[in-house]
């Protein structure tokens, strides 16, 4: 009987990274002039030095836009079948934000849609693409996670107001094989409706169309506990995930966990047990930017040398809803743009 | 004093940078003037330790570690672990 090799399981594998923060940078000091707190409670507290907050009129389809643009010209192509967008700030209620980026960025009619889980869209969006690509509905698929949370946050609010930042950060992932660099080698999804109170904007939904009392309209999160079970379910899904895939924790060269904290990240490394400083952080220098946060993070860890071809290198994501999600890859040799 | 009281000082030593001569099981968290996330962090921690669920909360009035222990073992943590 003539063997005949299986040929190599078809994957997304990833092949352009391309990142946009928009220019106005605001830093602790400025945030302590009208709030009260101060540059060492923040930092001490999150790790986060500064942020990028775009200027009224700049929307989150523009900064996904030019974070697409980019991670086209990274991969060196210019059509894709499909466009994937993570937001939890989309341009409007209705309808998706993902065809007009699409459209603007001359990709024709491709299906383009958005995804919302909040700080877990960009895992949940690659795995959409992936899914897509897998299931051979798409050859080639942008995935891009793009946020204003600077429109959401209420100015009277200490603890969020410091936090977040906008941004966007987009991916290109294409057809190959599950065994060469880049080919994301397997996902974990989960959520926890149970808490959906812990982070929500209460207001502008069905449940609550308006309210009378302005707080509604913006952001809230109960920081502790989502300190909490940010730590344990992102380090949860990380565990099952490398148990799937087969890689040892001690084989993972990089975490790039979502940016929300110093200190999650550094309590996640904990968690897993793996040294703190393979903890990829970028949040000191861009806060936390939700659906953008693991693209950011993996551009600034490409530039820094801390993410090079050959590691491997595990994302995890946590965020409102709950939801959550990992996956992992051994970094291809790609450019950032 | 239990030996999961030595392990949580020698933990929160290492992990908070708290001074050892600072902390025994019997100091109160609040003479420690820590701030507000190390609870969580404790908690985060006792949870992947011990595999039971607790909230920062709970071991704020638990006060101190001794208080700690003996919240773990009421919520399932056999006493000779």
């Amino acid at each position: 009987m003539s063997t005949i090799p299986p040929s190599p399981r078809r994957a997304a594998v990833l092949k352009g990274l391309g990142t946009y923060l928009p220019p106005r940078v605001v830093s602790n000091e400025e945030l302590s002039g009208r709030l009260d707190t101060s540059d060492e409670w923040i930092r001490t507290r999150t790790g986060i030095r500064q942020r990028y907050w775009v200027d009224p009129g700049t929307a989150t389809g523009d900064l996904a836009f030019e974070a697409g643009a980019r991670a086209l010209k990274a991969a060196g192509v210019d059509s894709v079948d499909a466009v994937v967008l993570a937001t939890s700030t989309p341009d409007h209620p209705c309808p998706a934000t993902a065809p007009a980026v699409a459209a603007r960025l001359g990709l024709g009619t491709v299906p383009a849609f958005d995804i919302a889980a909040v700080c877990a869209g960009f895992v949940y969006a690659a795995a959409s693409a992936a899914s897509l690509i897998v299931a051979g509905l798409a050859e080639r698929v942008l995935v891009i996670g793009a946020e204003t949370y600077s429109g959401i946050l209420n100015p009277a609010d200490r603890t969020t107001s410091v936090i977040f930042g906008d941004g966007a950060g987009a991916i290109v992932l294409e057809a190959g094989s599950a065994e060469e660099p880049g080919a994301l080698l397997g996902f974990d999804l989960g959520s926890d409706g149970e808490r959906h109170d812990l982070i929500t904007i209460p207001a502008g939904g069905s449940r609550m169309r308006t309210s009378e009392d302005p707080a509604d309209q913006y952001f809230t999160m109960q920081g502790k506990p989502v300190f909490a079970h940010a730590v344990t379910r992102m380090g949860e899904s990380s565990a099952a995930l490398l148990e799937r895939i087969g890689w040892p924790t001690e084989s993972v060269d990089r975490v790039v966990g979502h940016q929300a904290n110093v200190r999650i990240l550094h309590a996640l490394a904990d968690f897993l047990g793996v040294e703190r400083a393979r903890a990829v952080v970028n949040l000191d220098r861009v806060g936390n930017t939700s659906a953008a946060s693991i693209p950011l993070a993996l551009a600034d860890a490409m530039l820094s040398g801390e993410v090079a071809p050959g590691d491997r290198v595990l994302l995890s994501a946590f965020g409102g809803g709950l939801a959550w999600g990992s996956t992992a890859l051994v970094w291809p040799d790609i450019t950032a743009a | 004093m239990s030996a999961i009281a030595n392990h949580i000082v020698d933990l929160m030593v290492e992990k908070f940078e708290i001074p050892a001569e600072s902390l025994d099981p019997a100091t109160p968290f609040e003479s420690l003037e820590l701030d507000s996330l190390v609870l969580v962090e404790l908690a985060v921690l006792l949870q992947k330790l011990y595999g039971i669920a607790v909230d920062d909360w709970e071991i704020e009035a638990a006060a101190t570690i001794d208080g700690t222990v003996e919240l773990l073992h009421t919520k399932g943590l056999p006493v000779a672990a």
